[in-house]
């Protein structure tokens, strides 16, 4: 690593788009040596993409990146690592049956290996420990570097990714919320980390949720929104308040909503709701209403969802449907009982991709369309042709693959696979992930539609922009529990953001 | 109106162009190549030895294909789940033993002796269901334990000597003739029908197919992934008794050494068959179609007097090529995904 002053990552005309969408447009960008540079932005701001671009995981769609003043080649990880960029991701690539030191040196040797004979080949134990041991020591953290890395609670593991880029001596050092996962002891070393390959003449950019922390750390700090850098900041001027408001930008545009049903009935109520990483939980949804599911990531907003739907063990408190006792032990019950959960990862909890779009539409209530069992492909084909109709699914034929559509479509279809089973209740999870924005459009008109015939809906999102669009009322999430009850006539992304930091709220 | 962005839409015109017309999505079915390979094979082999077509051989492969057909299907739903059954041929070994054993040892009636050899069969199944599904356990290495301990129990029972004097009503099983065709082929036919009609035409079968080809989605669909999983553990074993039970009306003796290796050919024959490896995809008339192939590469090569050494050369080769058409075709499935 060369210390002084001098640009270490300088971007020119770098965008990313996925088709239509552009995710990232960034004109010009120089990151200086010796810098901590703070990145905050929403969720979608374009924060993960800007950090692929540089660490060489996303192509970029025009543009250069230069490193050290070498150009990247984009979409290659390795030559990024090469130039001496390091990246410690939230979701640690670390291989859990291997050992601490294997894992720090993956993919190198340490340097005693060279003076042994046939050191390019053999591996080289002793060797590597004690390159681990150093390693740990440097970072600053206590373990056992011949322990597999899947034994270890989930902060040493963050720690041991943090050292694993340490270790790679880099220039630019990435990380990605690194303190989300860590007490307040190991969030001090790593700012404290930061702060040393800094002042070494490294540049280290930093990305957080945590607004103080931030602000705290970073000697600049720029806000993304929508893919675009709206602010350059210096410390003095990045107050909390100034930066949510270049965050959240504009004051937003409303639609219309069906207003919130007046005394109609309760249909779902939870007392003192608990789970592994959820509650207690006092929660009542009304027939008609949509109520939004605010909340930072971890915050339990997807625990809630899935331990109303039985696909998550309930370990204490009551709920009633429709004012009888609800205990759904696996989601077969909550569908049985009119519940329906619309999940997450489209591809990995919805959709069985290989599978055409008429057995994905009717996957939730085949047995309500087979008499004694018995499934005719006429009723079968009848009703998938319903679903596909009334949601307006643009397709060539109800027999084709469902992976050949588009995200709006395919997500349309696990809609109206849930529509059809006449829930009372429906259970949303990122409703809009990965759905172009006139798809999104429909599905919000189909969520006020449903509503309107007296569903009740509980929508969890990471988009507040969307929540406070299409919900009557939004409850706030932290650390497993609601922190606050909002009715729209006083919503306001401060009040939200505010909440869903962990602060309590008088509403 | 949808209001979808342009590229989504091409993406579709796109696909519907690959769509294409019945014919051509007839043609990418891998069914079709199967079943179009055992009419070119069977054409051929007609024509090179007349003898071959001829009803004593037609009987003959008949009642051979429907030994291990049924456990082809057996072994075919388990799979579809997205596990696997390395028990079947060995199951298969011991229930010749134990429906013999039954019968002549234990002194029972034919009809008892199959029933408890079928009871005790589908038990195992059941094990292997709840094993699987309960404890999680890899399907591959419950279903070896099995194939080990049912290979063990088969030579122990009988001391490696066959057990001889089995009722007449084994033989009568699996040497009568329906209109000059077998009835073990009959039966293997009405098994076939059975699983086609679960599969295709009863919503519990589609629901394994849900589960084998995303248990998660499956089971937030409400879908009791487990039960499903478990009743195909139970009917390949069952259908692995009853091949059994043909076996010894076949051989009118209860051998303790058939079934070795079957497993592999029913698995062949499923995979020929277009049944996919990871689960959720494959359909009967395909692995119907991979066994009438499979019976067929054999006793043609019998008939053409191959040198028996080659034939698992040539039936590897099948096996390898249907092995490399499947990964093509869920590479271009993927890839437009």
């Amino acid at each position: 690593m060369t210390s002084g002053s001098g640009t270490a990552i300088a971007l020119r005309g770098v965008s990313k788009s996925y088709g239509p969408v552009t995710v990232l447009d960034l004109p010009e960008l120089d990151l200086t040596r010796g810098q901590i540079v703070g990145v905050v932005g929403e969720n979608g701001a374009g924060k993960s993409t800007l950090m692929g671009v540089l660490s060489g995981t996303v192509t970029p769609s025009t543009g250069e990146v230069l490193v050290d003043g070498r150009p990247l080649h984009g979409g290659r990880p390795d030559h990024a690592r090469a130039l001496g960029v390091a990246l410690v991701a939230q979701e640690f690539p670390l291989v859990g049956q291997l050992s601490v030191a294997e894992n720090l040196l993956l993919g190198r040797r340490p340097a005693s290996a060279d003076q042994r004979p046939l050191g390019r080949w053999l591996f080289d134990r002793g060797g590597t420990r004690r390159a681990a041991r150093e390693l740990l020591d440097e970072v600053g953290v206590q373990a056992d570097v011949d322990q597999p890395v899947e034994q270890l609670p989930v902060p040493v593991r963050q720690m041991i990714e943090i050292a694993k880029a340490w270790g790679q001596r880099p220039l630019v050092l990435i990380l990605d919320e690194p303190t989300s996962s860590l007490g307040p002891v190991e969030a001090r070393q790593v700012l404290d980390l930061a702060k040393r390959h800094a002042a070494a003449g490294g540049c280290v950019l930093f990305i957080g949720h945590r607004l103080d922390e931030v602000r705290e750390l970073a000697d600049r700090v720029i806000v993304l929104r929508s893919g675009r850098l709206v602010a350059d900041l210096t410390p003095a001027e990045a107050t909390e308040e100034r930066l949510i408001r270049e965050m959240v930008g504009s004051e937003l545009t409303r639609i219309d909503v069906t207003p919130p049903p007046a005394d109609r009935a309760t249909v779902l109520s939870a007392r003192g709701l608990t789970a592994d990483g959820l509650g207690p939980v006092d929660l009542d949804l009304r027939a008609g209403e949509i109520v939004g599911v605010a909340g930072l990531m971890g915050s339990g907003r997807s625990r809630l969802l899935h331990t109303l739907m039985g696909a998550q063990p309930r370990t204490g408190g009551t709920v009633t449907l429709g004012g009888t006792d609800f205990h759904p032990r696996h989601p077969a019950d909550a569908v049985e009982a009119g519940i329906g959960l619309v999940p997450e990862d489209r591809k990995q909890q919805s959709l069985v991709l290989t599978h055409s779009v008429r057995w994905n539409a009717t996957l939730a209530t085949l047995r309500g369309i087979s008499r004694r069992g018995v499934l005719t492909p006429r009723a079968d084909k009848a009703h998938a042709g319903r679903i596909v109709k009334d949601l307006k699914v643009r397709l060539h034929s109800p027999e084709q693959p469902i992976g050949n559509l588009s995200g709006g479509n395919q997500q349309k279809v696990v809609f109206g696979r849930w529509l059809a089973a006449r829930p009372r209740v429906l259970l949303l999870d990122e409703p809009t992930r990965g759905v172009d924005v006139g798809a999104k459009a429909d599905i919000y008109r189909l969520i006020d539609d449903a509503a309107k015939e007296g569903l009740a809906v509980l929508a969890a999102s990471s988009e507040l922009e969307e929540l406070l669009w299409i919900c009557h009322r939004i409850v706030v999430m932290a650390h497993g529990r609601i922190v606050a009850d909002i009715p729209r006539d006083r919503f306001s992304k401060e009040l939200i953001m505010t909440a869903a930091a962990g602060t309590e709220v008088s509403t | 109106m949808s209001t979808d962005t342009v590229p989504a839409g091409q993406r579709e015109q796109a696909a519907s162009t690959a769509d294409g017309s019945a014919l051509s999505r007839l043609a990418r079915s891998p069914e079709v190549g199967v079943v179009l390979a055992c009419v070119l094979l069977f054409t051929g082999l007609a024509i090179a030895k007349p003898a071959f077509a001829g009803a004593v051989n037609l009987q003959n492969m008949g009642t051979d294909l429907a030994q291990y057909g049924v456990i082809a299907i057996g072994e075919s739903l388990v799979i579809l789940t997205g596990g696997i059954d390395l028990s079947v041929g060995a199951l298969l070994g011991l229930s010749v033993v134990l429906a013999a054993w039954f019968n002549v040892k234990a002194g029972m009636p034919a009809g008892p002796a199959i029933l408890c050899t079928l009871a005790l069969t589908g038990l195992v199944g059941w094990i292997h269901g709840l094993a699987v599904t309960k404890l999680a356990m890899p399907p591959f290495v419950t279903t070896l334990v099995t194939y080990t301990v049912a290979q063990g129990a088969a030579l122990a029972i009988t001391s490696g000597i066959p057990v001889v004097g089995i009722s007449g009503l084994f033989s009568d099983l699996s040497q009568t003739f329906v209109a000059q065709v077998p009835l073990p082929a009959v039966l293997f036919a009405v098994t076939a029908v059975a699983a086609w009609f679960f599969l295709e035409r009863t919503y519990a079968g589609r629901q394994v197919y849900a589960v084998g080809g995303n248990k998660e989605a499956a089971r937030l669909a409400g879908i009791r992934g487990d039960r499903r999983i478990i009743a195909m553990y139970v009917t390949s074993s069952l259908l692995a008794g009853f091949g059994g039970v043909l076996v010894a009306g076949r051989m009118g003796v209860g051998s303790p050494t058939v079934g070795v290796g079957w497993e592999l050919s029913a698995i062949a024959a499923a995979v020929i068959g277009g049944v996919s490896l990871v689960g959720g995809q494959g359909r009967i008339l395909g692995i119907v179609a991979g066994a009438v192939l499979l019976e067929l590469i054999n006793d043609g090569m019998i008939a053409l007097a191959v040198n028996a050494d080659y034939t698992n050369i040539v039936l590897g080769v099948v096996l390898g090529l249907a092995i490399l058409a499947d990964r093509l075709r869920a590479r271009r499935l993927s890839r437009r995904g």
